[in-house]
Protein backbone atom coordinates (compact mmCIF):
# COMPACT_ATOMS: atom_id res chain seq x y z
CA UNK A 1 0.00 0.00 0.00
CA UNK A 2 1.72 3.14 -1.25
CA UNK A 3 1.88 5.42 1.99
CA UNK A 4 4.11 8.48 0.35
CA UNK A 5 1.56 9.57 -1.94
CA UNK A 6 -0.17 13.43 -1.53
CA UNK A 7 -2.27 13.74 1.83
CA UNK A 8 -4.84 16.62 2.46
CA UNK A 9 -7.47 16.74 5.55
CA UNK A 10 -10.50 17.86 5.20
CA UNK A 11 -13.10 19.21 7.35
CA UNK A 12 -16.47 17.51 6.65
CA UNK A 13 -19.29 18.38 8.63
CA UNK A 14 -17.84 17.15 12.36
CA UNK A 15 -15.76 14.87 10.97
CA UNK A 16 -11.82 15.48 9.74
CA UNK A 17 -10.74 13.04 6.33
CA UNK A 18 -7.33 12.58 5.57
CA UNK A 19 -7.44 11.47 2.10
CA UNK A 20 -3.99 9.99 0.43
CA UNK A 21 -4.02 9.87 -3.54
CA UNK A 22 -2.15 10.59 -6.37
CA UNK A 23 -5.19 9.91 -8.97
CA UNK A 24 -6.00 12.82 -11.10
CA UNK A 25 -9.33 13.00 -11.45
CA UNK A 26 -9.25 12.30 -7.62
CA UNK A 27 -7.31 15.30 -7.06
CA UNK A 28 -9.31 17.07 -9.71
CA UNK A 29 -12.24 16.76 -8.06
CA UNK A 30 -11.60 17.29 -4.68
CA UNK A 31 -10.11 20.57 -6.13
CA UNK A 32 -13.05 21.18 -7.67
CA UNK A 33 -15.66 19.45 -5.22
CA UNK A 34 -14.56 20.53 -2.14
CA UNK A 35 -12.86 23.85 -2.71
CA UNK A 36 -14.81 25.60 -0.06
CA UNK A 37 -13.90 23.18 2.75
CA UNK A 38 -11.25 24.11 5.60
CA UNK A 39 -8.65 22.24 5.73
CA UNK A 40 -6.16 21.07 8.46
CA UNK A 41 -2.24 20.09 8.28
CA UNK A 42 -1.49 16.52 7.23
CA UNK A 43 -0.29 16.06 10.85
CA UNK A 44 -3.36 16.41 12.97
CA UNK A 45 -5.86 13.47 14.12
CA UNK A 46 -8.22 12.11 11.76
CA UNK A 47 -11.64 10.44 12.03
CA UNK A 48 -11.56 8.73 9.26
CA UNK A 49 -7.94 7.79 7.08
CA UNK A 50 -8.49 7.39 3.17
CA UNK A 51 -6.49 5.94 0.69
CA UNK A 52 -7.25 5.57 -3.05
CA UNK A 53 -4.48 3.97 -4.97
CA UNK A 54 -4.13 1.58 -8.23
CA UNK A 55 -3.40 -2.10 -7.56
CA UNK A 56 0.24 -3.19 -8.30
CA UNK A 57 0.44 -6.07 -10.97
CA UNK A 58 -1.63 -6.26 -14.51
CA UNK A 59 -4.38 -4.25 -13.44
CA UNK A 60 -2.41 -1.06 -12.71
CA UNK A 61 -1.87 -0.95 -16.97
CA UNK A 62 -4.57 -2.96 -18.82
CA UNK A 63 -8.28 -2.31 -17.69
CA UNK A 64 -6.63 -0.03 -15.00
CA UNK A 65 -8.88 0.11 -11.01
CA UNK A 66 -9.01 1.67 -8.15
CA UNK A 67 -8.77 0.75 -4.83
CA UNK A 68 -9.96 2.39 -1.54
CA UNK A 69 -8.53 1.80 1.75
CA UNK A 70 -9.66 3.24 5.06
CA UNK A 71 -7.13 3.07 7.86
CA UNK A 72 -5.35 -0.49 6.84
CA UNK A 73 -8.47 -1.56 5.55
CA UNK A 74 -9.75 -2.13 1.96
CA UNK A 75 -13.41 -2.81 2.39
CA UNK A 76 -14.97 -3.14 -1.02
CA UNK A 77 -13.44 -4.87 -4.29
CA UNK A 78 -11.60 -2.39 -6.67
CA UNK A 79 -13.71 -0.59 -9.13
CA UNK A 80 -12.32 0.38 -12.30
CA UNK A 81 -10.24 3.50 -12.62
CA UNK A 82 -12.65 5.70 -14.28
CA UNK A 83 -14.96 5.90 -10.77
CA UNK A 84 -11.89 6.98 -8.10
CA UNK A 85 -13.91 9.98 -7.36
CA UNK A 86 -17.32 8.67 -7.05
CA UNK A 87 -15.58 6.03 -5.69
CA UNK A 88 -14.45 8.39 -2.60
CA UNK A 89 -18.12 9.44 -2.18
CA UNK A 90 -19.47 6.20 -1.66
CA UNK A 91 -16.38 4.76 0.37
CA UNK A 92 -16.43 8.26 2.81
CA UNK A 93 -20.36 7.19 3.14
CA UNK A 94 -19.67 3.79 4.34
CA UNK A 95 -16.89 4.93 7.17
CA UNK A 96 -19.40 7.19 8.51
CA UNK A 97 -22.59 5.25 8.34
CA UNK A 98 -20.26 2.11 9.99
CA UNK A 99 -18.27 4.40 12.86
CA UNK A 100 -20.51 7.25 14.09
CA UNK A 101 -21.79 6.20 16.37
CA UNK A 102 -22.73 8.98 18.54
CA UNK A 103 -25.31 9.47 15.45
CA UNK A 104 -28.35 7.69 14.74
CA UNK A 105 -28.02 7.88 10.84
CA UNK A 106 -30.73 7.72 8.70
CA UNK A 107 -30.52 7.03 4.94
CA UNK A 108 -31.55 10.30 3.95
CA UNK A 109 -31.35 14.00 2.28
CA UNK A 110 -31.76 16.36 4.37
CA UNK A 111 -32.20 20.50 3.95
CA UNK A 112 -32.78 23.35 6.15
CA UNK A 113 -34.99 26.42 6.50
CA UNK A 114 -35.22 29.02 9.50
CA UNK A 115 -33.66 26.33 11.74
CA UNK A 116 -35.97 23.32 10.74
CA UNK A 117 -35.05 20.39 9.18
CA UNK A 118 -36.72 18.75 6.28
CA UNK A 119 -35.83 15.14 5.71
CA UNK A 120 -36.29 13.45 2.74
CA UNK A 121 -35.48 9.60 3.51
CA UNK A 122 -35.25 6.77 0.61
CA UNK A 123 -34.43 3.90 -0.99
CA UNK A 124 -31.97 4.38 -4.20
CA UNK A 125 -34.08 5.78 -6.64
CA UNK A 126 -36.58 7.44 -4.74
CA UNK A 127 -35.72 10.45 -6.18
CA UNK A 128 -34.29 12.29 -2.99
CA UNK A 129 -31.10 13.71 -4.47
CA UNK A 130 -32.49 15.30 -7.64
CA UNK A 131 -34.92 16.55 -5.11
CA UNK A 132 -32.73 18.00 -2.70
CA UNK A 133 -30.18 19.01 -5.96
CA UNK A 134 -33.65 21.43 -6.88
CA UNK A 135 -34.05 22.62 -3.62
CA UNK A 136 -30.88 23.75 -2.48
CA UNK A 137 -30.43 25.58 -5.50
CA UNK A 138 -33.59 27.31 -4.70
CA UNK A 139 -32.23 28.40 -1.43
CA UNK A 140 -32.56 25.69 1.00
CA UNK A 141 -29.39 25.25 3.33
CA UNK A 142 -27.72 21.53 2.04
CA UNK A 143 -27.14 19.23 5.66
CA UNK A 144 -26.43 16.32 3.14
CA UNK A 145 -28.02 14.46 0.29
CA UNK A 146 -27.31 10.82 1.90
CA UNK A 147 -26.87 10.79 5.71
CA UNK A 148 -28.98 12.15 8.35
CA UNK A 149 -27.11 12.25 11.44
CA UNK A 150 -29.29 12.85 14.29
CA UNK A 151 -27.15 13.54 17.42
CA UNK A 152 -27.79 11.09 20.15
CA UNK A 153 -27.34 13.39 23.09
CA UNK A 154 -29.19 16.26 21.67
CA UNK A 155 -31.46 15.13 19.04
CA UNK A 156 -30.60 17.90 16.48
CA UNK A 157 -29.62 17.22 13.23
CA UNK A 158 -25.72 17.76 12.57
CA UNK A 159 -24.93 18.85 9.15
CA UNK A 160 -22.23 16.69 6.79
CA UNK A 161 -22.68 18.38 3.74
CA UNK A 162 -20.98 16.90 1.16
CA UNK A 163 -21.47 17.05 -3.07
CA UNK A 164 -24.58 15.72 -3.89
CA UNK A 165 -24.36 12.78 -6.10
CA UNK A 166 -26.95 12.81 -9.21
CA UNK A 167 -27.51 9.57 -11.38
CA UNK A 168 -28.36 9.27 -15.47
CA UNK A 169 -31.30 11.78 -16.37
CA UNK A 170 -31.15 13.28 -13.02
CA UNK A 171 -27.96 15.34 -14.35
CA UNK A 172 -29.09 16.84 -16.91
CA UNK A 173 -32.20 17.82 -15.34
CA UNK A 174 -30.15 19.65 -12.58
CA UNK A 175 -27.84 21.26 -14.90
CA UNK A 176 -30.16 22.89 -17.49
CA UNK A 177 -32.18 23.69 -14.75
CA UNK A 178 -29.61 25.10 -13.00
CA UNK A 179 -26.91 26.32 -14.83
CA UNK A 180 -24.53 27.57 -12.44
CA UNK A 181 -24.50 24.65 -10.90
CA UNK A 182 -21.11 23.34 -10.57
CA UNK A 183 -20.59 19.16 -11.28
CA UNK A 184 -17.76 16.69 -11.58
CA UNK A 185 -17.41 15.61 -15.12
CA UNK A 186 -20.34 12.11 -15.74
CA UNK A 187 -18.35 8.41 -15.16
CA UNK A 188 -20.57 6.53 -16.74
CA UNK A 189 -21.19 2.80 -16.58
CA UNK A 190 -20.92 2.46 -12.62
CA UNK A 191 -23.36 0.18 -10.71
CA UNK A 192 -25.62 2.93 -10.35
CA UNK A 193 -25.37 4.44 -13.94
CA UNK A 194 -24.10 7.66 -15.24
CA UNK A 195 -23.42 9.31 -11.84
CA UNK A 196 -21.95 13.15 -11.22
CA UNK A 197 -21.48 15.29 -8.20
CA UNK A 198 -22.57 18.56 -7.98
CA UNK A 199 -20.60 21.02 -5.43
CA UNK A 200 -22.53 21.83 -2.31
CA UNK A 201 -23.00 25.65 -2.31
CA UNK A 202 -20.46 27.58 -0.19
CA UNK A 203 -23.13 28.68 2.28
CA UNK A 204 -23.75 25.05 3.54
CA UNK A 205 -20.19 24.05 3.87
CA UNK A 206 -19.32 27.52 5.63
CA UNK A 207 -22.23 26.65 8.07
CA UNK A 208 -21.61 23.23 8.79
CA UNK A 209 -21.37 23.66 12.75
CA UNK A 210 -24.83 25.08 12.67
CA UNK A 211 -27.12 22.28 13.59
CA UNK A 212 -31.14 22.13 12.67
CA UNK A 213 -34.24 20.81 14.82
CA UNK A 214 -36.18 17.76 13.38
CA UNK A 215 -39.02 19.41 11.49
CA UNK A 216 -40.44 17.63 8.69
CA UNK A 217 -40.17 14.10 6.99
CA UNK A 218 -41.39 13.03 3.21
CA UNK A 219 -40.66 10.38 2.02
CA UNK A 220 -40.23 10.85 -1.52
CA UNK A 221 -41.41 8.69 -4.37
CA UNK A 222 -40.52 9.70 -7.95
CA UNK A 223 -43.18 8.98 -10.49
CA UNK A 224 -42.95 10.61 -14.14
CA UNK A 225 -45.69 12.86 -15.16
CA UNK A 226 -47.72 12.21 -11.60
CA UNK A 227 -49.60 14.81 -9.72
CA UNK A 228 -48.19 16.05 -6.72
CA UNK A 229 -49.48 14.32 -3.70
CA UNK A 230 -48.96 14.41 0.08
CA UNK A 231 -50.48 11.59 2.30
CA UNK A 232 -49.80 11.99 6.13
CA UNK A 233 -48.29 9.18 8.07
CA UNK A 234 -48.81 8.28 11.74
CA UNK A 235 -45.93 9.22 14.29
CA UNK A 236 -45.42 5.19 14.68
CA UNK A 237 -45.39 4.19 10.98
CA UNK A 238 -42.52 6.98 10.50
CA UNK A 239 -40.90 5.26 13.06
CA UNK A 240 -40.87 2.21 11.21
CA UNK A 241 -39.74 3.29 8.29
CA UNK A 242 -36.83 5.76 9.79
CA UNK A 243 -35.76 2.42 11.24
CA UNK A 244 -35.78 0.51 8.26
CA UNK A 245 -33.99 3.75 6.69
CA UNK A 246 -31.19 3.41 9.57
CA UNK A 247 -27.67 2.73 9.05
CA UNK A 248 -27.38 1.92 12.71
CA UNK A 249 -30.40 1.06 14.46
CA UNK A 250 -29.60 -2.26 15.60
CA UNK A 251 -26.28 -0.58 16.81
CA UNK A 252 -27.56 1.54 18.98
CA UNK A 253 -30.34 -0.65 20.68
CA UNK A 254 -32.29 1.41 22.91
CA UNK A 255 -30.12 4.25 22.67
CA UNK A 256 -31.86 4.32 18.82
CA UNK A 257 -34.97 3.64 20.00
CA UNK A 258 -35.35 6.86 22.44
CA UNK A 259 -33.51 9.21 20.12
CA UNK A 260 -35.71 8.11 16.81
CA UNK A 261 -39.09 7.96 19.30
CA UNK A 262 -38.06 10.99 20.51
CA UNK A 263 -37.55 13.00 16.95
CA UNK A 264 -40.89 11.55 15.07
CA UNK A 265 -42.72 12.79 18.30
CA UNK A 266 -42.01 16.39 17.08
CA UNK A 267 -41.92 15.89 13.47
CA UNK A 268 -45.12 15.45 11.16
CA UNK A 269 -44.28 13.06 8.30
CA UNK A 270 -45.86 12.36 5.06
CA UNK A 271 -45.69 9.97 1.84
CA UNK A 272 -44.56 12.12 -0.99
CA UNK A 273 -45.23 11.20 -4.58
CA UNK A 274 -44.30 13.75 -6.87
CA UNK A 275 -43.78 14.37 -11.00
CA UNK A 276 -40.61 16.43 -11.09
CA UNK A 277 -42.62 19.72 -10.47
CA UNK A 278 -39.53 21.66 -8.28
CA UNK A 279 -41.42 24.72 -7.82
CA UNK A 280 -44.73 22.94 -7.00
CA UNK A 281 -42.30 20.88 -4.05
CA UNK A 282 -40.69 24.06 -2.80
CA UNK A 283 -43.74 25.89 -2.16
CA UNK A 284 -44.94 22.57 -0.58
CA UNK A 285 -42.22 22.33 2.07
CA UNK A 286 -42.07 26.09 2.39
CA UNK A 287 -45.90 25.63 3.59
CA UNK A 288 -45.32 22.22 5.84
CA UNK A 289 -42.08 24.36 7.54
CA UNK A 290 -44.65 26.69 7.95
CA UNK A 291 -47.35 24.27 9.70
CA UNK A 292 -44.29 22.69 11.90
CA UNK A 293 -43.18 26.24 13.09
CA UNK A 294 -47.11 27.02 14.12
CA UNK B 1 -49.41 9.07 34.39
CA UNK B 2 -48.75 5.44 32.20
CA UNK B 3 -49.55 7.47 28.72
CA UNK B 4 -47.66 10.61 29.41
CA UNK B 5 -44.79 8.56 30.65
CA UNK B 6 -41.53 8.69 28.33
CA UNK B 7 -40.22 5.04 27.59
CA UNK B 8 -38.91 2.78 30.25
CA UNK B 9 -37.76 -0.26 31.71
CA UNK B 10 -40.76 -2.38 33.00
CA UNK B 11 -38.56 -5.18 33.58
CA UNK B 12 -34.91 -6.34 35.46
CA UNK B 13 -33.80 -9.21 33.82
CA UNK B 14 -34.29 -7.89 30.68
CA UNK B 15 -36.03 -4.96 29.18
CA UNK B 16 -39.07 -3.79 26.79
CA UNK B 17 -39.21 0.32 25.74
CA UNK B 18 -42.51 1.38 24.86
CA UNK B 19 -43.97 4.70 23.21
CA UNK B 20 -47.22 5.62 22.28
CA UNK B 21 -48.55 7.77 19.52
CA UNK B 22 -51.95 8.31 18.50
CA UNK B 23 -52.79 4.88 19.99
CA UNK B 24 -50.24 3.03 18.24
CA UNK B 25 -47.32 1.62 20.33
CA UNK B 26 -44.07 1.11 19.50
CA UNK B 27 -41.96 -1.48 21.68
CA UNK B 28 -38.55 -1.99 21.22
CA UNK B 29 -37.73 -5.37 22.92
CA UNK B 30 -34.18 -5.78 24.28
CA UNK B 31 -34.11 -9.20 24.48
CA UNK B 32 -34.21 -9.82 21.08
CA UNK B 33 -33.35 -6.21 19.61
CA UNK B 34 -36.05 -6.38 17.83
CA UNK B 35 -38.70 -3.47 17.41
CA UNK B 36 -42.64 -3.77 17.25
CA UNK B 37 -45.38 -1.42 16.05
CA UNK B 38 -48.79 -2.30 17.51
CA UNK B 39 -52.15 -0.83 15.74
CA UNK B 40 -55.87 -1.35 16.27
CA UNK B 41 -56.60 -4.26 18.25
CA UNK B 42 -52.96 -5.63 19.33
CA UNK B 43 -52.14 -2.13 20.62
CA UNK B 44 -55.68 -2.39 22.92
CA UNK B 45 -54.12 -5.43 23.70
CA UNK B 46 -50.67 -4.23 24.82
CA UNK B 47 -52.68 -1.55 26.13
CA UNK B 48 -54.31 -3.16 28.62
CA UNK B 49 -51.00 -5.60 29.28
CA UNK B 50 -49.34 -2.58 29.62
CA UNK B 51 -51.60 -0.33 31.73
CA UNK B 52 -51.81 -2.94 34.74
CA UNK B 53 -54.88 -1.70 37.05
CA UNK B 54 -52.98 -1.09 39.68
CA UNK B 55 -49.55 0.51 37.55
CA UNK B 56 -49.54 4.11 38.55
CA UNK B 57 -45.72 4.36 38.13
CA UNK B 58 -42.97 2.25 36.58
CA UNK B 59 -42.24 0.91 40.22
CA UNK B 60 -45.60 -0.46 40.44
CA UNK B 61 -45.34 -1.66 37.24
CA UNK B 62 -42.64 -3.61 38.39
CA UNK B 63 -43.71 -5.04 41.50
CA UNK B 64 -46.61 -6.00 39.56
CA UNK B 65 -44.57 -8.47 36.91
CA UNK B 66 -41.40 -9.49 39.05
CA UNK B 67 -42.82 -12.97 38.74
CA UNK B 68 -43.58 -12.82 35.00
CA UNK B 69 -40.43 -14.84 33.16
CA UNK B 70 -38.60 -12.98 30.60
CA UNK B 71 -39.97 -15.99 28.07
CA UNK B 72 -43.41 -15.05 28.95
CA UNK B 73 -42.96 -11.72 27.36
CA UNK B 74 -40.94 -12.93 24.33
CA UNK B 75 -44.14 -15.31 24.19
CA UNK B 76 -46.65 -12.48 23.72
CA UNK B 77 -44.37 -10.51 21.09
CA UNK B 78 -43.42 -13.83 19.46
CA UNK B 79 -47.26 -14.87 19.05
CA UNK B 80 -48.37 -11.44 17.92
CA UNK B 81 -45.83 -11.35 15.19
CA UNK B 82 -46.69 -14.55 13.78
CA UNK B 83 -49.94 -13.69 13.22
CA UNK B 84 -48.87 -10.64 11.44
CA UNK B 85 -50.78 -8.78 14.07
CA UNK B 86 -47.62 -6.75 14.41
CA UNK B 87 -44.94 -5.16 11.93
CA UNK B 88 -41.33 -5.96 13.13
CA UNK B 89 -37.88 -4.47 12.57
CA UNK B 90 -35.64 -6.85 13.09
CA UNK B 91 -32.49 -6.66 14.86
CA UNK B 92 -29.19 -6.46 12.63
CA UNK B 93 -31.49 -5.59 9.16
CA UNK B 94 -29.82 -1.94 9.12
CA UNK B 95 -29.37 -0.63 5.63
CA UNK B 96 -26.55 -0.43 4.03
CA UNK B 97 -24.96 2.24 1.79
Amino acid sequence: MPSHDAARVLQIGPFRVRIHCDIPAVKQGLDRLYADYPQHPSSVFCDFQIRLFPPVGIRRFIRKQVIFAFDQFIPFKPLPYNQAMPFFEWGLNWCISGYAHRFLIIHAAVIEKHGKALMMPGTPGAGKSTLCAALVNQGWRLLSDELTLIDCQSGVIQPVPRPVSLKNQSIDLIAQRYPDAIFSPVVNDTLKGSVALMKPPQAAVVRADETAMPAVVVFPAFQPNAELSLAPLSQATAFMKLADLSFNYSVLGSVGFDVLANMVADCRAYDFAYGGDFDQAAETFDALLGDAAS
Amino acid sequence: MIDDAPAFRLFTAFEIRCRQFDGEWLVYHAGTGDTHCLQGDTAALFADFYNHPSAMSAEKLYDAYTDLAPADIDAILASLTERHLIKRVEQGADAKP
